[in-house]
């Protein structure tokens, strides 16, 4: 099945490159939590008619998220790689390819923040800004949980499309399971490897969708019910 | 038991507010002037789309650019704050949260003190045992008797109610007027309601102002002096209720005579 290939080293190539994988969604979810959420609620609260109104601010955040998000995966790739360099010392491997993935999940779930948060019923905001609560409170104790279940759907649409993206990165050298695909079963015409490896990204992709449905629909009925 | 002081508690001069449509500015307030004793019992009346939302959302703090001043107890009044507390015509509770976080969601300070506080206002407006439900799970009525215990639960000099029996059937809101009357007579705060109901405001009021409309403006300020408990059918009761009445639909009626 495998033609000249060892079973072995393919199980080694296919552990290292879920490693890697893992190591460059990883590490670009985490940013997108810790960067997305903020420029999300930023996109939102800067909006007419709301705590933070600011139409320069909403303006300058939306046409930002829209550049990033505009930009072939590819491209974006490219350009940042001097930055990439820059910040991990290192011009290829998966930490250099994490800097553009982290750069396009925060982008992207920056945008499906501010899209769960809209959902928000705008009486229940008003009825907390009524109470005389401090913005943060709001955010806190309104926002983010009535936002929540939305919140985890658009977080593993994130990661499933980060997982996409991150076959890319073996343009500047990240590996990955996309990679090892792209690798030996389109340039070594290796269609056993081609095949072993999307079955695992189909695995792995069903096990997160899987995963986050699960969370968010049972804080959906917690809500909801 | 009308007022604990004459000192007004809240004044309002000259206060206007204008919305921008396109590129019209259509008047919502013109020239509203309106003082409140500390402890008075305040309606509003007025047709739809006379600016009486927009003059309690001002009080509320929750609009931020009209003309004119308005001061509770001698401070200009930025913003919302703990000192007012305002009821919607929707219960507006969070779904996510149980009656008792609901009303405790604007509350400073000690925990243990918080908890006995909540507890007070939930036996205040008579929801015993319904501390844990969620708003899901609640009637209209009762979701509003929770709403009216988040709102007082700061203890707010100023209790801003609008229309908040008005999606309320006809025996749940009577119930729901005395309730409210309870709650004025035991906490003492100073009440303004807003509303399109005149029988209710003659019922629960110290004073009705009538509002006119577009601009809006107050047109009229009835005093209510009847004692209280007050029977909606008695005499004095049914003329007081007539006389508002007609100023009422006088007024609406004029844009018809231009018309012809």
């Amino acid at each position: 099945m495998f033609h000249d290939l060892d079973t072995a080293v393919l199980l080694q190539d296919l552990l290292k490159a879920t490693v890697e994988t893992a190591q460059m969604t990883g590490i670009g979810l985490i940013l997108s939590l810790l960067l997305g959420v903020p420029l999300g609620l930023v996109l939102f609260l800067t909006g007419k008619g709301l705590m933070w109104e600011n139409r320069i601010l909403a303006l300058g955040g939306n046409i930002l998220v829209n550049f990033v998000r505009s930009l072939p995966f590819v491209i974006l790739l490219i350009l940042v790689l001097p930055l990439a360099s820059l910040i991990t010392g290192r011009s290829t491997g998966p930490l250099a390819a994490s800097v553009p993935l982290a750069i396009a999940a925060v982008a992207f779930y920056a945008r499906l923040v501010q899209v769960s948060l809209a959902e928000v019923d705008r009486g229940v905001i008003e009825a907390a800004v009524a109470c005389g609560a401090t913005h943060w409170h709001i955010v806190r104790h309104v926002l983010l949980p009535e936002a929540f279940p939305g919140l985890l759907r658009g977080f593993t649409v994130t990661a499933v499309s980060l997982i996409g993206y991150s076959a890319m990165a073996g343009v500047v050298g990240g590996g990955g399971i996309g990679f090892l695909a792209i690798n030996y079963g389109y340039y070594r015409y290796e269609t056993g490897v081609m095949f072993v490896t999307v079955v695992a990204l189909v695995i792995v992709v069903q096990a997160i969708q899987s995963v986050g449905d699960w969370v968010a629909d049972k804080k959906d009925h917690k809500i909801r019910d | 038991m009308s007022t604990e002081s004459q000192e007004p508690a809240l004044i309002i001069q000259d206060l206007g507010k204008e919305y921008t449509v396109g590129s019209k500015r259509i008047p919502v307030l013109y020239s509203v002037n309106l003082a409140i004793a500390r402890g008075e019992f305040i309606s509003i009346v007025g047709g739809s789309g006379c600016g009486k939302s927009t003059l309690l959302r001002i009080i509320a703090g929750l609009e931020n650019s009209f003309t004119g001043t308005i001061q509770l107890d001698g401070q200009p009044i930025h913003g919302p704050g703990t000192d007012r507390g305002l009821v919607f015509q929707e219960h507006r509770l969070f779904p996510w949260l149980t009656v008792e976080k609901n009303i405790s969601f604007g509350l400073a300070g000690p925990i243990a003190e918080s908890e006995r506080t909540v507890r007070e206002h939930i036996a205040l407006v008579g929801l015993d045992g319904f501390s844990a439900a969620y708003p899901s799970q609640l009637s209209g009525g009762m979701a509003q008797r929770a709403a009216i215990a988040r709102a007082i639960v700061n203890r707010p000099k100023i209790l801003l109610m609008d229309e908040p029996f008005g999606a309320l059937d006809a025996f749940t809101k009577i119930q729901m007027q005395e309730e409210v009357l309870k709650i004025w007579r035991t906490e003492r705060s100073t009440v303004i309601l807003v509303t399109h109901d005149i029988d209710e405001a003659v019922f629960l009021s110290d004073r009705v102002l009538v509002m006119s409309n577009r601009p809006g403006t107050i047109c009229r300020d009835y005093s209510i002096d009847l004692t209280r408990p007050r029977d909606r059918n008695s005499y004095e009761f049914v003329e007081h209720r007539r006389q508002i009445y007609r100023e009422f639909f006088t007024q609406a009626e004029r844009p018809f005579a231009y018309a012809i």
